[in-house]
């Protein structure tokens, strides 16, 4: 197998190319089969491959190398492809929920005008997110990293008329390129530390590096991962990627890209594992981001912003296990995370294709009746996002709180950490069912409300008109659904780590807590909103209500704070550089200036150009001997 | 395989110009686009020649007497530093000459005749191994340029084309009189002799060095004395700006590399610091100069600025990886760059305005536009797979080394570059297309896809098998750095 890894990313990379370049000519059909059948043939290669990783010994792997890609003196970087038990899980998962949103996506983009463009973007996407994955050294994998970010940017923008979509999307490319910054000074000091940019080179040396270092070049990668997996400071580009569409938002904003950061954490576990110093604030900075995201996704009214909202709060969770060293772990969530998460925006997708492109949650309501299956699939997203018992969100989730409780390996138990997830956990189960509560239960609003919000796109749709989703459209939730209910019981921590000793002291009692917790929120959510809306109401017609409900939804004005404080200052600092500096000071003074001068010593000059052959004569001797002056004294000093 | 052959094609050929009439345009520009293949055709057969493992010194080396009383000889010869501007300079001239094919009617035969003589010129400074043989194509190349820009310019041509000259005349008179010291204390014009003869030292060797780097410094152009460039840039027709920013800017750096640091290599590990923090000025100004910029074409002359401040920061790492990113990145500039020069007079010619506010969904009314647009923006903001991402990556990781904050302060031109880039992007060719001079705008025909698209071509070569270049480069960059410090750099 090990002969054919490089069809992994090749196959959808020569999709991007067939679609990319003939993609008009040759019609929908065709582009919709190319763009499947080559995620197809990725995901059975890394089936094959996985499989083999999987049956033989642990710590083996598949390795292919093509040659150098850069080289400059002792400095090397080589196209080098691996495949082993950590990127074999990803490799399954990106072309494994990849396949399923482009069945999907056949179903939801038919009719539009860019069919063949999306799917050699989202094909593009494939080949470079597999290249991130599979990558085997750290410079290799920036390709991938950029990759993605780039077909991020041309997805965010893909209806590319509306001019805020392509503010999106350039938002989010400039926002990943300041992690990249970051990550990119990591990538230099690890070539300073280790001499070579392979992961296993790295891993093996990095017991050996010493612990300042180490702290800054975690730090600097740990940057980098913050900006495309949307942690605080840098996830405000996520919320506003929802501009995509739908199949987008599953596939990159949920299910795969996001995570990245997060799979840059587990491939360079030990490095991280020799600055604790960082692994503290990769917790810290994992919690956090999972409270203020959750505190957000309370008050959105679109039903992707609660999502994506959602998804940066579960990518906190992942940060706080990669923060504990349990790298496997972290991973463990990233691969339930992708099925539930891609399971609820798929059939967020559906709403909304269903509706006719309505986003606005106030504007839905008693659908369950009309789109009983999605309905019923949506729901079980929504148990997973919860964590409702013996569902894949409930395993994953509380198997990060217990460490985070208990600690793991060296790292001491962080009890505040561990009270702000479950506190998490319970906001995670209350905005999830308020949602389901506002888009399925109570009473179709449609139809008779006034065009509540200016973004959307209906004008009133009747009950009866709503219909169901294609077939093509309804088999990938399924599937995803069934894995969101059976993918807890993957032993993925301790196939990626084995002989990973999770502490056995409390578990239980963890999973017992957890439950009750997204039982409670899931009630809370149902009962208030559906038994209790007036007191809702009343509560948020109070001044403390009124606050709350105001900073939240207006999302603790971090955009308003960052556009103040970054971006406004810089706009002027580039006008004042211009006018004062380029303009001003340089040209017209210096340049100017000095021509100005010039040419009043011409006028003066000019006087001398009497037009007789003898005076020139003079003045050449002169300049001659200045000259010769000049050289003279020159040569003697 | 003879340099001097590929110096005088292009001399040939501007001379087989004056003899035909000047009203036959077709023939003409045929004749200079046949003559310019001709030069490149030969410049690849250098490029084929050249041997990579050859060791020390220059290849292709000719060496004749020219002014014996003064032992001034014309010798010229080239090493893998030079080999790729000498292709590059020659690829670039049949690209200029297509791209004029329609937009300039005026004075056809004088045009081409300085297109032709300027090519000559760069080359010339390029394979130059006398110390006056260069000064002389240094200073023949200048007239050609100024008169590409002062008699087929745009509205403020005259005022441009005379800021160009004076400042760069004010660059190369002092360059001149340290020439002229240099001769007087090495008793030779031989740049291979002055290599073996003890180097310049103290305030003498200073002096000497920042003549020769005030001149270079004014070529590249390094901030503060960058402000000819954007003139220059946005008043020269299409030609001039792709040959300017290809080629021309490049032999401020060549100038560096050849002359001025292994010369007075005391004097530059000493200004070392301060050229490297002008460099990295260089690149934040000149990209922040770009967020204000109403004129595409002028954006992308400050973003010129910005990205030549990476080729800088790259040389005065003084290390294997700057030094190597300094050389590539030359080239990858020429090539993007150049394509938007191309591509901005392609929009200049159908639309007769260069602002950016009169423009708007351009995407779905010239697609082909569009993809080469984008793939060409997505190369000079240095997305990897394509070519400028190897480059700045070899410089940001050679100024690491030297530096951990000149790799930091210079990595932020790499964001702000993505913001001018796209947003310039987004206000051309996204939105709605509410214009109706855009909706009815032609897409790109086959005489510019075919000097586009090899432009295209390279820089996903460059960007994939970089190694190619590299390993051609290599042995030069080690034979400089070891002359670098046997001369106690």
């Amino acid at each position: 197998m090990d002969k054919w890894i490089f069809l992994i990313p090749l196959l959808p990379f020569l999709g991007f190319l067939v679609n990319g370049l003939l993609g008009r000519r040759l019609g929908d059909r065709a582009v919709a089969i190319i763009g499947c059948a080559s995620v197809a043939g990725a995901f059975a290669i890394s089936v094959a491959s996985f499989m083999q990783v999987y049956d033989a010994k642990p710590d083996t792997f598949l390795q292919q190398d093509f040659g150098a890609w850069i080289q400059a003196g002792d400095l090397s970087v080589s196209f080098g492809l691996i495949i082993d038990s950590l990127s074999g899980v990803m490799c399954l998962v990106v072309t494994g929920v990849g396949l399923l949103i482009h069945v999907y996506s056949t179903g939801y983009m038919k009719g539009d005008a860019g069919y063949y463009r999306f799917f050699a973007y989202l094909n593009l996407f494939m080949a470079s997110m597999l290249v991130l994955v599979t990558a085997d050294n750290i410079v290799l994998m920036f390709l991938g990293w950029e990759g993605v970010g780039l077909c991020s940017y041309l997805l965010i923008g893909f209806w590319y008329k509306g001019l805020a979509n392509c503010s999106a999307g350039i938002k989010a490319f400039v926002v990943n390129r300041i992690g990249d910054l970051g990550f990119l000074l990591g990538i230099f000091a690890i070539w300073a530390a280790c001499g070579s940019f392979e992961f296993s080179a790295i891993v093996a040396e990095a017991p050996n590096i010493d612990s300042s270092a180490a702290f800054w070049i975690c730090l600097l990668l740990f940057v980098g991962a913050c900006g495309k997996s949307a942690q605080i400071p840098l996830y405000v580009w996520l919320p506003d990627a929802m501009a995509g569409p739908t199949p987008v938002s599953a596939l990159i904003h949920a299910a795969t890209m996001v995570t990245s950061g997060v799979y840059l954490l587990a491939r360079l576990g030990p490095l991280f594992d020799a600055a604790p110093g960082v692994l503290t604030i990769v917790a810290t900075i994992g919690a956090l981001t999972a409270l203020l995201a959750a505190l957000i996704a309370f008050s959105q009214n679109d039903i992707k912003k609660v999502l994506a909202y959602s998804t940066v709060s579960q990518l906190g969770y992942m940060f706080l296990a990669a923060g504990m060293g349990a790298y496997s772990v972290a991973i463990f969530h990233v691969v339930t995370h992708a099925f539930f998460k891609a399971l609820l925006f798929l059939g967020a997708g559906a709403v909304i294709h269903s509706l006719h492109h309505e986003q606005d949650m106030r504007r839905m309501g008693g659908l369950r009746r009309r789109l009983p299956w999605t309905f019923a699939l949506y729901l079980i997203g929504g148990l997973a996002l919860s964590g409702f018992p013996l569902t894949a969100g409930f395993f994953s989730k509380d198997e990060i709180l217990h460490i985070a409780h208990s600690g793991f390996g060296n790292i001491e138990p962080r009890s505040v950490l561990w009270s702000i997830g479950l506190l998490t956990a319970l906001l995670t189960a209350f905005y999830t069912f308020r949602q389901i509560a506002l888009v399925f239960f109570g009473s179709y609003r449609g139809a008779s409300e006034p065009q509540a919000s200016e973004e959307s796109a209906a004008h009133g749709l009747e009950l009866d008109k709503v219909k169901e989703s294609p077939l093509s459209m309804r088999i990938p939730l399924i599937v995803l659904a069934a894995l969101s209910l059976t993918g807890g019981f993957l032993a993925i921590p301790h196939f990626l780590q084995p002989g990973i000793e999770i502490p056995e002291d409390g578990k239980i009692s963890g999973l017992i807590i957890g439950g009750i917790v997204s039982i409670a929120g899931i009630a809370a959510a149902l009962t208030i909103y559906l038994r209790f809306p007036q007191a809702l109401k009343g509560f948020l017609s109070s001044a403390p209500g009124k606050l709350a409900h105001r900073l939240s939804s207006r999302k603790f004005y971090v955009d308003e704070i960052y556009q103040k404080l970054i971006i406004r200052p810089i706009a002027i600092i580039a006008e004042i550089c211009f006018y004062v500096v380029d303009r001003l000071i340089i040209d017209i003074i210096l340049v100017h200036g000095s021509s100005f001068g010039a040419s009043a010593l011409g006028h003066l000059l000019r006087r001398l150009q009497d037009g007789r052959t003898p005076t020139y004569a003079a003045w050449f001797l002169a300049g001659a001997i200045l000259v010769l002056a000049v050289t003279l004294w020159a040569a003697g000093g | 395989m003879s340099i001097t052959l590929t110096l005088l094609i292009p001399v040939a050929t501007a001379l087989l110009l004056l003899c035909i009439p000047k009203d036959k345009t077709a023939e003409l520009r045929i004749t200079a686009l046949f003559g310019s293949l001709a030069t490149l055709a030969f410049s690849l057969a250098l490029l084929g020649g050249f041997d990579a493992q050859y060791g020390a010194g220059f290849q292709f080396t000719e060496k004749h007497e020219w002014v014996p009383s003064l032992q001034v000889h014309y010798h010229v010869g080239i090493d893998g530093i030079s080999l790729f501007l000498v292709v590059l300079s020659a690829l670039l001239t049949p690209i200029a000459i297509l791209c004029s094919w329609k937009s300039v009617e005026k004075r056809v035969r004088e045009f081409h005749i300085a297109l032709l003589l300027l090519t000559s010129g760069v080359i010339g400074v390029f394979v130059a191994l006398d110390l006056l043989l260069f000064y002389v194509f240094w200073e023949v190349m200048l007239i050609p340029m100024y008169l590409l820009v002062g008699i087929w310019g745009g509205t403020e041509r005259i005022r441009a084309a005379v800021k160009f000259f004076i400042y760069t005349m004010a660059g190369s008179l002092l360059m001149f009189l340290a020439i002229l010291y240099l001769y007087q204390h090495t008793g030779t014009f031989s740049v291979e002799d002055i290599y073996q003869k003890p180097p310049l030292t103290g305030t003498a060797g200073l002096l000497c060095f920042l003549a020769f780097a005030l001149s270079f410094a004014i070529k590249v152009p390094l901030f503060p004395v960058h402000t000819w460039l954007p003139d220059a840039h946005t008043e020269a027709p299409t030609a001039g700006s792709v040959i300017l920013a290809g080629v021309l800017l490049k032999l401020g750096i060549y100038g560096f590399i050849r002359f001025a640091i292994p010369f007075f290599p005391e004097a530059a590990v000493l200004a070392a610091p301060w050229i490297s923090v002008l460099a990295i000025i260089g690149i934040i100004f000149g990209a922040l100069m770009c967020f204000v910029q109403e004129d595409m074409k002028r954006l992308i002359a400050y973003s010129s600025v910005s990205h030549m401040g990476f080729v800088v920061l790259g040389l005065f790492a003084f290390n294997e990886q700057g030094v190597q990113g300094c050389v590539l990145q030359m080239v990858n500039h020429g090539i993007s760059t150049g394509a938007l020069f191309l591509l901005i007079g392609a929009i200049y010619e159908r639309r007769h305005t260069r602002r950016i506010i009169d423009f708007g969904g351009l995407a779905p009314v010239a697609p082909k536009l569009a993809i080469i647009f984008f793939i060409t923006t997505l190369s000079s903001i240095g997305l990897p797979f394509l070519n400028g991402f190897v480059g700045e990556f070899l410089i940001l990781q050679g100024a690491y080394s030297r530096n951990i904050f000149y790799a930091a302060f210079a990595g932020l031109g790499i964001i702000l570059g993505a913001i001018y880039m796209l947003t310039l992007y987004r206000r051309i060719f996204f939105g709605e297309t509410d214009r109706e001079e855009n909706a009815e705008m032609k897409d790109l025909d086959g005489r510019e896809l075919a000097f586009l698209l090899p432009l295209v071509g390279l820089m996903v070569f460059l960007g994939l098998f970089s190694p190619w270049f590299t390993a051609k480069v290599q042995p030069s960059i080690e034979v400089w750095m070891t002359l670098l410090l046997e001369r106690g750099g």
